[in-house]
């Protein structure tokens, strides 16, 4: 009865087009009234205590340097390396785009930042160079979700909160499937545009290219060499990154006043507060879940009706796919994360596999009506019906279908760099 | 589109002003958090030790921030929210919806608002104090109660004034959602 009552609470409230903050502290506290011990303070001061973790720092500091970039001159800078190393490439404005989207991802870890930012300045450039509209926006929105699973990637920061992970280990293990998908787009390009060279090897344009954007080159060397090499934590390397970040904008390149600073500061804030609320109330009910030892029930109870990992990795991906297209990640992370990751262990799943597995599972519902982030977003930014985008990325979404399937079916993949 | 409310032009100029507001503490936030946690990593790479205080205050700068963000969300119409459910309504209860869903939102505020209330006073009344800064504890916790009372003001407005409603904006962008 407890259970009927909270799922029509949910429907109604969704229907009723509530925030989610507000439909997951109405969870909360219908779960510590009705099978807690009735303080619904308990709701707000289990929330407080897990906000403490010191990792949370490390999104702001992300999510500000990767505004800041995009808002300033280094994702510029960094497209036209790409631009001008890649010029002689058969494709090479498409594989220009695909690295652009890699490097960039590999430091601001959002995707549709990098939607934005390697979007605005690469698409004029790709129907100019001749290719279909169709491709080009394609190849942009796939592209971007790289941003999710090269690390740093907010959603893997979010899994390793919520599950307990150690988010280290969750970014190394980020880096192949990663490069997997980059190699994917790279070439499906190389094989359907091949006919399209962007032109000859300019040199000078190269050492141009290089000597203007080195500092912007080098901040990927910085924040992820740091990780990888063991020198910096996450949130060590988050405020390297957005000190860095400043530097370079404000005091190298100069392109970015102190009004845009304080506007740079004032988005990422508002993005903050859409999460951290939600953060916060995700992080009671799962402390709450916990304590009740819902996971160990959960665990339980699927034993029987669940028939190995293959069945558990089938059944968990379709119901992935399908939440993919009715929320947003970092949503369905923190509602889906500590539920399913003690089962995944369970059936003999390493806790980083299956995170990397659920991120990249995830990263395809930015394709997939009717809610792909990416799809609203290019189509807002580069005025392109929804059902144009919704064809043109098919076949980006097929080719990470597979590369999902290579993820889950080789975990050697995820594990080889923190084994 | 019908003409403004009487009162709606007042109501927009105190959303300016708590906006300014919530944007003061927003950037102090912000400055303290990226300063004080670089110059700990900063101090540790050169010295070895970095500053002892700086996990506490990075914390709580970091959650001032996220809370003041609550409102600075909502006056952007940018809090998450699932949208698979937007079209299963008919078309001409759209205005009505827009009032229901903005009064709930405020009520779910104000409910936080006054339950966090609640955790304020009895952290207070206990004397929690932080062990490595010394601050007393329910002073960090203020900005919970501030910041959802904050954001319950602006839906309530937002019911009763749905012209200076913001229009719903992408979760992770600026950009507008159609």
């Amino acid at each position: 009865m407890t259970g009927i009552g909270l799922i029509v609470m949910v429907l109604l409230l969704l229907w009723l087009r509530q925030y989610l903050v507000i439909v997951l502290g109405a969870v909360a506290a219908y779960l510590y009234l009705t099978l807690g011990d009735g303080q619904i303070t308990n709701v707000i001061l289990d929330g407080w205590d897990e906000l403490q973790k010191d990792v949370l720092i490390a999104i702001p500091l992300y999510m500000l340097a990767g505004q800041l970039m995009a808002e300033g001159a280094m994702a510029r800078r960094l497209v036209r390396i790409m631009r001008a190393l890649t010029a002689p490439v058969p494709a090479g404005l498409a594989v220009a785009t695909c690295l652009s989207c890699g490097m960039f991802a590999a430091i601001v870890g959002s995707s549709t930042v990098t939607l934005l930012a390697v979007g605005t300045i690469m698409y004029p450039a790709l129907l100019a160079g001749g290719y279909s509209k169709s491709f080009s926006l394609g190849l942009l929105c796939a592209g971007a979700t790289l941003g999710i699973i090269i690390p740093p990637s907010i959603p893997l920061i979010l899994y390793g909160v919520m599950t307990g992970t150690s988010i280290a280990d969750l970014f190394l293990a980020g880096v192949g499937p990663g490069l997997l998908l980059l190699g994917l787009f790279a070439a499906y390009s190389l094989a359907t545009q091949w006919r399209l060279r962007g032109g000859r090897w300019d040199g000078a344009e190269a050492v141009t290219a290089l000597r203007e954007g080195f500092w912007a080159m080098l901040m990927p060397v910085i924040v992820l060499g740091g990780i990888y090499s063991g020198q910096f934590t996450a949130t060590e390397s988050a405020a390297i990154a957005a000190e860095y970040a400043l530097f370079v904008e404000l005091v190298l390149y100069r392109q970015l006043s102190l009004r845009g600073l304080v506007g740079v500061t004032l988005d990422t804030s508002r993005l903050m507060g859409g999460l951290f609320p939600v953060l916060m109330m995700a992080l009671a009910i799962n402390k709450f879940l916990i304590y009740q030892q819902l996971p160990q029930m959960l665990v339980s109870g699927l034993e029987g009706l669940i028939d190995g990992p293959v069945a558990f990795m089938v059944i968990t991906n379709v119901l992935l796919l399908i939440v993919g297209c009715l929320m947003d990640i970092g949503s369905a992370i923190l509602l889906l994360a500590p539920i399913l990751q003690p089962v995944a262990e369970a059936q003999g799943l390493h806790p980083v596999h299956f995170g990397i597995m659920m991120t990249v599972n995830l990263e395809i519902g930015y394709l997939t009506p009717p809610m792909g982030l990416n799809l609203i977003v290019a189509m807002t930014a580069f005025r392109e019906s929804f059902g144009f985008i919704c064809r043109a990325v098919l076949p980006f979404i097929a080719l990470m279908l597979l590369g999902l399937v290579v993820v889950a079916i080789w975990p050697t993949l995820t594990l080889f760099m923190i084994r | 589109m019908s003409a403004p409310k009487p009162g709606s032009f007042l109501a927009g100029q105190f959303l300016r002003r708590l906006l300014a507001l919530e944007t003061g503490i927003l950037l102090a936030s912000f400055a303290v958090l990226v300063v004080v946690t670089f110059a700990d990593v900063l101090l540790r790479r050169m010295t070895g030790s970095g500053l002892m205080w700086s996990r506490d205050v990075g914390i709580y700068a970091n959650v001032w921030l996220s809370m003041l963000g609550i409102g600075v969300a909502s006056g952007s119409g940018s809090h998450l929210r699932p949208h698979f459910m937007d079209h299963w309504i008919r078309p001409g209860w759209e205005p009505v919806l827009v009032r229901v869903q903005e009064s709930l939102a405020a009520l779910g505020f104000v409910m936080l608002c006054l339950v966090s209330w609640l955790v304020v006073a009895e952290t207070r009344s206990l004397g929690d104090i932080n062990n490595v800064l010394r601050w007393p504890v329910w002073i960090c916790q203020l900005c919970m109660p501030m910041a959802f009372a904050f954001a319950a003001c602006k839906h309530a407005l937002f019911a009763w004034y749905p012209d200076l409603r913001p229009e719903e904006r992408d979760e992770t962008t600026a950009a507008p959602r159609a």
